[in-house]
């Protein structure tokens, strides 16, 4: 009898063990994760004026209120948006495109398309900043905005279609069967079933895409014509001029800007 | 009675794999018709196939009379209830039944009042609102069926749709299936791996291997003659006692074994010198003591001794080393321990059966 009693008691010792030093790896993990980003924002208020901003010198708002006037700042974010935006958009629909024509039809060279498909995630960043600037060089396209956008689309299919393909794959084949055996054609099934299933990994790839745009430096830079600065160029120019809390200012908005981006992905697919 | 769905001539093949083999049947309307046989056997590529899902690599299908080669699975007169039921989880129990009436641009207040009805035939008429993901399978499973019967269709496809239930549910499903199918009065293609539940519920039953179709028949004929030794096997629990046939009366055969000659009926007739395996059921067999038989009351008897002995409750299930150097089963139903003798393992006994229980089958 004893035995049959203690052993869902020792049970219980055990798991709670088990579960409060996975809370503190966890809770190292977090704090290893967001410590740096916790200590840029604390400065981003640092009132050091031109001096060292690394010496906290109390609190100041000015920071922020120079960057919102800053023409140059404001310029490159206007930039950044500008390429995020329309290559999420065309990026997305291209790379929804892609994964379900690679998931739900068999075509010549599937397997080159695939892999190739997969490449630009692969593939170093800075060869493909190099061979994209090539490939514009060659063909003589003067760099702007619009070859930033061209470089942006390239990669970001790649993360959509995958994301886009992990979906697909975890849904039941028998789903569209099941629409058509009750007398939906392809399109309704389509716009009925496999898209509304596919959304939330449609739109998990497109926030994907966009915040993978609004981060890009190494292509970008790259591929950037006069003009077209986008905001991580522009805060890496400024660095070279001496870190200024002002770009932890920048930073810290660039940083809340994601977030922002990532609580809405989140709210909207647990909704779906 | 009119033909509902015909194969005619039917083969599909995936690359070098022939899945079905030049099937022709002819499914009657209002027919509760089963395909029965072991995974992989064609039962549900040829379902797929009347459903549209796959075309035939050759043959044709008619379904009500027309032939639909080339016709989409969406303008097929037929729905289907899936194995894994395929409810679309984003929507609601109503809307799911309700998306078959919206593809055919049924009026509003019709899909309503369908749905209702349909949901209420299968019992689950206050589940409206709910998603799929908060059903039992059981419920689910009504749901997939009530999705596809309320489109009225001519010919529904049911693919193992109790596969996933546990066995209560799925033996008081098999009856409320049987009974829903006579209520709606339509053909069911029902495809089961599940001998028992197809001999329970069918009209007609094709009992396929290797993508063709072995035999084809009521429940009584496929368990009580079956054609050949695999739908011998397949349905049931059989006995095969291996012998050569040295004589033939008609149907009437008598085969050899080990010195003993013993007889049983054919299906087809056999010339002498033939190899042939007498099926037996273990259900027809009696045992007697070795030193008690009457060997003159016209029934098959044979030595043998007890290998072993099975309790399963209502019956005895004895393994007996035959004299023939066959093993085999017989069970003995347990009329409790007044009326039935309990042999033991090594007990010399007789089994008996009557010739006509016997089936004389070659390969």
């Amino acid at each position: 009898m004893t035995s049959a009693v203690s052993t869902p008691v020792r049970h219980k010792i055990r798991k709670s063990f088990n579960e409060r030093v996975l809370t503190w790896l966890a809770v190292g993990i977090f704090i290893f994760l967001y410590l740096p980003i916790v200590i840029l924002i604390i400065y981003s208020f640092n009132d050091s004026g031109r001096g060292a901003a690394t010496v906290w010198s109390g609190f100041t708002f000015d920071w922020y209120l120079d960057v919102f006037q800053d023409q140059a700042i404001i310029g490159s974010l206007r930039v950044s948006l500008w390429v995020a935006f329309w290559s999420t958009i065309i990026s997305t629909i291209l790379g929804t495109l892609s994964a379900i024509a690679m998931e739900r039809f068999r075509f010549w060279g599937k397997v080159t398309y695939d892999a190739i498909l997969y490449l630009p995630i692969i593939i170093p960043d800075i060869v493909m900043a190099l061979s994209t600037l090539l490939f514009f060089v060659v063909l003589g396209i003067s760099l702007s905005r619009y070859t930033i956008l061209v470089a942006h689309i390239a990669f970001n299919i790649a993360f959509v279609a995958i994301v886009v393909r992990a979906r697909l794959a975890d849904m039941d084949d028998s789903l569209e069967e099941a629409a058509a055996d009750l007398g939906a054609n392809p399109w309704e099934t389509f716009r009925r079933v496999t898209l509304p299933l596919l959304f939330p990994g449609i739109l998990s790839g497109a926030l994907l895409a966009f915040t993978l745009s609004l981060d890009d430096f190494v292509i970008t830079f790259f591929v950037a014509g006069p003009g077209s600065t986008t905001l991580p160029v522009r805060i890496y120019s400024m660095i070279r001029f001496g870190i200024t809390p002002a770009i932890n200012a920048v930073s810290t908005l660039l940083f809340l800007g994601s977030t922002l981006l990532v609580i809405i992905s989140l709210v909207l697919q647990r909704r779906t | 009675m009119s033909a509902s769905v015909q194969l005619e001539n039917v083969t599909k093949e995936f690359g070098l794999v022939v899945a079905v083999d030049d099937i022709s049947l002819t499914i009657e309307d209002g027919e509760f018709f089963s395909l029965l046989g072991p995974s992989g056997c064609g039962k549900t590529t040829t379902l797929r196939l009347i459903a549209g899902f796959e075309q035939p690599t050759i043959g044709q299908i008619s379904i009500m009379g027309q032939p639909v080669a080339g016709v989409p699975a969406y303008r097929r007169p037929v729905n289907t209830v899936f194995q894994s039921y395929a409810l679309f989880p984003h929507m609601t129990v109503a809307k799911n039944v309700a998306f078959g009436l919206e593809m055919a641009k049924v009026e509003a207040k019709e899909v309503k009042r369908r749905v209702n009805e349909a949901l209420e035939l299968v019992q689950m008429g206050t589940y409206h609102e709910r998603k799929p993901t908060q059903l039992s399978g059981g419920q689910k499973q009504r749901i997939a069926l009530a999705r596809a019967l309320v489109n009225r269709p001519r010919v529904l496809l049911l693919d193992e749709p109790l596969g996933a239930l546990d066995l209560k549910l799925r033996k008081d499903m098999q009856l409320e299936l049987k009974q829903i199918q006579s209520e709606v009065g339509i053909t069911f293609i029902y495809v089961t791996h599940d001998q028992e539940e197809a001999i329970t519920m069918s009209d007609r039953i094709a009992v396929m291997s290797n993508g063709l179709v072995q035999q084809l028949g009521g429940s009584r004929e496929i368990y009580e003659q079956p054609a050949n030794r695999f739908v011998a096997d397949f349905i049931g629990e059989t006995n095969f006692i291996e012998g050569k046939v040295v004589e033939a009366d008609g149907s009437q055969i008598t085969l050899e074994s080990n010195g003993v000659s013993f007889t049983g009926v054919a299906r087809q007739s056999l010339s002498a010198g033939t190899k042939a395996a007498l099926a037996i059921r273990p259900e027809k067999l009696t045992l007697v003591n070795a030193d008690e038989a009457d060997r003159s009351n016209g029934r098959v008897t044979m030595n043998g001794t007890i290998a072993d002995v099975i309790y399963i409750g209502t019956d005895n299930r004895y393994q007996i080393d035959l004299q023939t150097g066959d093993k085999i089963f017989a069970r003995v139903q347990n009329l409790g321990a007044a009326e039935t003798k309990e042999f033991k393992k090594g007990e010399a006994v007789c089994v008996q059966w009557h010739p006509n229980n016997g089936q004389v089958l070659t390969e």
